[in-house]
């Protein structure tokens, strides 16, 4: 069999003058694959605008949060827990409870208001149940604890706006990275997994907002972060060492890791 | 997370080389090989001698290689042998809290590679297999000193090293392909099963015929140990009824290891000849690096396509992590939620794709000299030089995942089965990841390639020389040779140029 695949031919003279061309081929084409991988830079302009849309939210949020508070004094519960404990059932309450849970439960909130928030709604919901079934001992019950929830609520809202942290949570420090990651549904990053660059040093102030609940994982500086769904994350940390470092999420409940960017501190 | 390990155990963090550093690797690729090519033109030499220093000359040396440390080596290996076993099986099934998936895939397979490579044949020593079997050996002599645990057949010299070339497919599936490589039980099932399997080789062929022929992890060692700069010799004619060098020098992994028809002459790095040996004929010589892979007159089939697939699998490991890789396999991921099948196909063309490179190129090279020769003449004895592109790229690859992730060791050893124990007061230990900067790692990664590019180029005209003779024809038979040796480096950097990406893990 291998005779005949080296029978001479005229054309072996003529080979090696062709073989070192093909040398240069090869290298060009390697560099080509090699500049392919690097044309990555358009990655770090969706990053700046990714940044912008951030800061823009940020200042939404303060403005949602002020919003839904001007509905929760509104709603007067302080006139309606009165009323339900002398056993007046007014046809307009339910209404004012759907109408406020709908415009607190509609909102994006800040994670430090989050878990309060979803005290107040289960309250409302309580609250709506036993205006709907006319219970006027239930509802006055209800009432009383809709009332309590909205002062506190109210008074977190002002305390949190005051320390300007309605945006976020955690206070981003002047010359930060900014890094933003938006988790839709299912767990993935929306716009795939990207490439978030920073140099060794820095401070990163990451922000994530999800729509998924579950625990995000920066691997390497093993780092995680607790997020609920609907909720937005910031936190702040030093880029140390250099590397390539996955973040994974893990949504609730097991399920397999998804990649949903990379940090990459370079030198 | 399971589905994203593309290696045996753990994550690497390296940043991509970048384009520059890539841009210069390559091009000193290219220029270097055409000096190492000229230079060889007029000093070209094909003899095989080169320098050596015999360490058992000194106390020192015969220290260093007493029985006293090599017992202890025994000791610890079996010792930790055990501990892999009793941990896979009974210890925590967290990767990372349980000691016998570092141990495994970080110390031992990584680790001893890097040892063999620079400094020497430490897996001799230190297999566990070997070492246990040699004791149940000296065990039944007690009792009978003609006892033997071995049948002794006659090993089929067609057999080659093939029982090695499918046991390292096989590993290299584990590692590579199987979706929970690093879980402690599936370790433990692992050892377990390829201990019958060695054990029983051992006891149908003979423990030595077995080692250099079916036990894959001297064969893959010692191949990688050829480019280490220390040997273990045996002076004169001393094995010719060797069964691991000496009577069917062309069936096993240590064929080359003596030139064959040269007559009597000494014999290297076979340890069945060295502990037969009285003390006198035994040399523990330091010598250049990488000379152990000039000796390839003896190269067998089997044994040509056991390196080709060893090369292919390093290579394959690495494109694992690119998002090329990524993007081939997305489809795949999307409709089956595991990649298992389409690595394994991966894991089978890559192979193939190399072998048929290679053949192509060895059937280029007598053409390129105008001269006939069967294609195996030139296929077998020039596989041996492409063994540097290949240490250097693993070299390179691994190096700040063997620096980071070996320090899991240290927590680990305070509580290997993840108990909660803390023996040693390192339980707390956490890793530190600037033990190596980016820059030393890049500019170790394309140095080391780059060298061992040189390295290569170099082998393959000593080979040439020999093959072809005369310096003219060598020289000309080389230009395949170089276009693919060019290609293979160019690959390698491409692969350290690109960004680790999580195959099959959706975004």
């Amino acid at each position: 069999m291998n005779r005949t695949l080296f029978s001479p031919s005229p054309t072996s003279a003529r080979l090696p003058a062709l073989l070192p061309a093909l040398l240069p081929a090869l290298f060009l084409g390697g560099l080509l694959l090699g500049g392919a991988a690097h044309a990555q830079d358009a990655g770090d302009r969706v990053e700046a605008l990714e940044q912008e849309v951030a800061d823009l939210r940020s200042q939404l949020a303060s403005v949602g949060v002020l919003i839904a508070n001007r509905y929760l004094v509104a709603a007067d519960f302080h006139a309606m827990d009165e009323a339900l404990h002398q056993g007046e059932i007014n046809p307009r309450y339910l209404t004012t409870v759907r109408e406020t849970a709908a415009v607190v439960s509609a909102l994006h909130w800040p994670t430090e208001l989050q878990a309060i928030t979803e005290g107040f709604l289960a309250a409302a919901n309580d609250l709506a149940g036993a205006l709907e079934a006319e219970d006027a001992t239930a509802a006055a019950e209800a009432a009383a604890v809709v009332h309590d929830r909205q002062h506190e609520l109210s008074h977190n809202i002002i305390t949190s706006l005051a320390n300007g942290h309605a945006g976020g949570g955690t206070e981003i420090p002047e010359g930060a990275t900014r890094v933003v990651l938006e988790l839709s549904e299912r767990g993935g990053a929306t716009g795939g997994a990207a490439t978030h660059v920073v140099r060794r040093g820095e401070t990163v102030a990451i922000t994530v907002g999800t729509a998924a609940t579950g625990e995000l994982h920066l691997h390497g500086y093993d780092l995680e972060w607790d997020l609920e769904a609907g909720a937005e994350v910031t936190s702040v940390f030093e880029a140390t060492s250099t590397g390539r470092y996955p973040l994974e999420f893990h949504p609730e409940g097991g399920g397999s890791g998804i990649a949903v960017g990379y940090l990459e501190v370079r030198p | 997370m399971a589905t994203a390990n593309a290696h045996g155990f753990g994550q690497r963090y390296d940043l991509p080389v970048p384009l520059s550093l890539y841009l210069i690797g390559a091009g000193a690729a290219v220029v270097l090989s055409f000096v190492v090519a000229a230079v060889f033109l007029r000093t070209g030499s094909a003899e095989g001698s080169y320098p050596r220093l015999n360490l058992l000359r000194w106390r020192a040396g015969r220290a260093l290689f007493s029985r006293q440390v090599g017992i202890t080596l025994e000791l610890l290996s079996v010792s930790v042998f055990l501990l892999v076993l009793v941990a896979g099986l009974i210890g925590t099934t967290n990767q990372v809290r349980n000691i016998a998936p570092v141990l495994v895939w970080v110390i031992w397979w990584v680790g001893i590679a890097y040892f063999s490579a620079l400094a020497g044949n430490i897996w001799h020593l230190t297999n566990p297999w070997r070492i246990l079997f040699s004791w149940a050996e000296a065990l039944a002599r007690r009792f009978d000193p003609e006892a033997s645990l071995s049948m002794d057949l006659p090993y089929p010299r067609r057999l080659g090293v093939w029982p090695g070339v499918i046991l390292f497919f096989a590993f290299a599936w584990l590692e590579i392909a199987f979706h929970d490589p690093a879980r402690p039980s599936n370790i433990a099932t692992m050892a377990l099963v390829y201990s019958v399997i060695t054990w029983s080789g051992m006891i149908v062929f003979g423990k030595d015929r077995w080692l250099y022929r079916g036990e894959v992890f001297t064969l893959v060692f010692g191949l990688l140990a050829r480019f280490a700069p220390t040997e273990a010799r045996t002076i004169g004619d001393a094995c010719s009824d060797c069964p691991s060098c000496g009577s069917t020098p062309a069936d096993s992994g240590l064929a080359s290891s003596r030139p064959a028809g040269a007559g009597p002459s000494d014999c290297v790095n076979c340890y069945s000849c060295f502990e037969k040996a009285p003390p006198e004929r035994r040399q523990i010589n330091l010598r250049p690096f990488a000379v152990g892979l000039q000796r390839t007159d003896a190269v067998s089939l089997s044994m040509m396509a056991f390196v080709v697939l060893l090369l292919a699998t390093v290579t394959f490991d690495g494109f694992t992590d690119t998002p090329t890789w990524a993007s081939i396999v997305v489809g795949y991921y999307s409709t089956f939620g595991q990649l298992t099948g389409i690595a394994t196909l991966g894991l089978l063309a890559f192979p193939l794709l190399f072998m048929a490179l290679y053949l192509v190129t060895s059937a280029m090279m007598p053409l390129a000299t105008g001269r006939r020769l069967p294609l195996l003449e030139t296929a077998k004895p020039f596989v041996l030089s492409l063994v540097p592109i290949a240490l250097a790229y693993h070299l390179a690859h691994y190096l700040t995942y063997l620096l980071t992730q070996g320090q899991l060791l240290v927590p680990l050893i305070s509580d290997p089965f993840g108990f909660g124990w803390d023996l040693f007061g390192t339980a707390d230990y956490s890793i530190d990841l600037n033990i190596v900067g980016a820059r030393f790692a890049w500019y170790t990664a394309v140095t080391a390639i780059v060298v061992g590019h040189m390295v290569a180029v170099w082998l393959a005209h000593l080979t040439a020389l020999r093959v072809f003779g005369n310096e003219r024809a060598a020289l000309r038979s080389q230009y395949p040779m170089l276009a693919l040796m060019v290609g293979y480096t160019a690959i390698s950097l491409w692969i350290l140029a690109q960004p680790i990406v999580e195959a099959g893990i959706p975004g």
